[in-house]
């Protein structure tokens, strides 16, 4: 009974969900609003980075003054938790640049618009490197790769110790899971999005399957080859 | 598994960040292992229990049913 009650609620979601689809007018043209688009990401990453160069120069300072005792530990804690906060938000900004350089040049914006963009797009780049290799200047006395290095990732994993590679693994392993899903869920929103606008993704779509098979591949083979 | 490591580490007055350096690991490892949310290799916890010169059993606590 529970089974054909759900059966027929799904049915009635399905049916309302599809029918405001269909009503809803999603063929509305991006060029018309490129503009503030474009200068909202510009800003936003200007903002953000703002924010990392300020991230940095604590780290540098609280990093370099001399503590003792539960203080230590607390200013490594403190360390720790503002390197992780600051590398999400460049990682952000690296994004919303790229976004922003993309709007810029697929819409033909203003010159003055397409350089601010191209040159905040690229300082977030520079900066998110920046924001990697301060880690070595927190820990002088560990042997850590520099991020120009070859194999900076693997070296990374090496470098670290086991209870800093559970820490990752669990991250990592969330953080895989949910990518995975959310690109499957991506894949079927740009399928939607090309039936119901006309406007093929079809580009995006090859794109987004290699990348969900490459990633796949690429953790089922090495787990597949420690046996 | 239970540990005595912070009671052993402020009887002998070394913060996290001190133990981790003679035990050659991260700070992050010896405040996950006090938070039981990690149980150590072997060789971290033998060198764990030789810096409070205590055998590694009484400084890592395994209840009956866990090593049954």
């Amino acid at each position: 009974m529970r089974l054909i009650m759900y059966g027929l609620l799904g049915a009635v979601v399905g049916f309302i969900g599809m029918y405001l689809m269909l009503s809803v007018q999603l063929d509305f043209n991006f060029f018309t609003i490129a503009f503030p688009v474009n200068v909202a990401l510009t800003t936003l990453t200007l903002l953000l980075l703002l924010y990392v160069g300020v991230s940095i120069l604590q780290m540098r300072k609280k990093a370099n003054s001399a503590v003792s005792g539960d203080a230590e530990d607390e200013r490594d804690i403190w360390l720790y938790k503002k390197f992780t906060d600051t590398n999400m938000i460049v990682i952000a900004s690296v994004v919303f640049g790229i976004a922003s350089v993309a709007i810029s040049i697929i819409t033909e914006q203003a010159t003055w618009l397409e350089t601010s963009s191209i040159i905040i797009g690229t300082a977030a780049f520079i900066l998110s490197l920046t924001v990697t290799s301060l880690v070595n200047s927190f820990y002088p006395d560990r042997k850590l790769p520099s991020i120009s290095e070859k194999d900076y990732g693997k070296k990374l994993l090496a470098a670290s110790d086991e209870g800093e590679r559970h820490v990752m693994l669990e991250g990592l392993y969330r953080s895989f899971n949910t990518l995975n899903t959310t690109l499957i869920i991506g894949l079927f929103l740009l399928i939607f999005y090309s039936v119901f606008t006309g406007t093929s993704q079809l580009f995006a779509i090859f794109l987004i399957g290699a990348v969900i098979i490459g990633a796949n591949a690429q953790y089922f083979l090495l787990i597949r080859n420690k046996s | 598994m239970k540990t005595r490591l912070k009671e052993l580490r402020a009887r002998n007055g070394l913060n996290q960040t001190e133990l981790a350096k003679r035990a050659k690991v991260s700070r992050q490892t010896i405040s996950l292992i006090e938070r039981e949310e990690f149980i150590p290799s072997l060789l971290i916890a033998v060198r764990i229990a030789r810096i409070f010169n205590e055998a590694i059993e009484s400084v890592f606590l395994f209840e009956e049913e866990e090593i049954e």
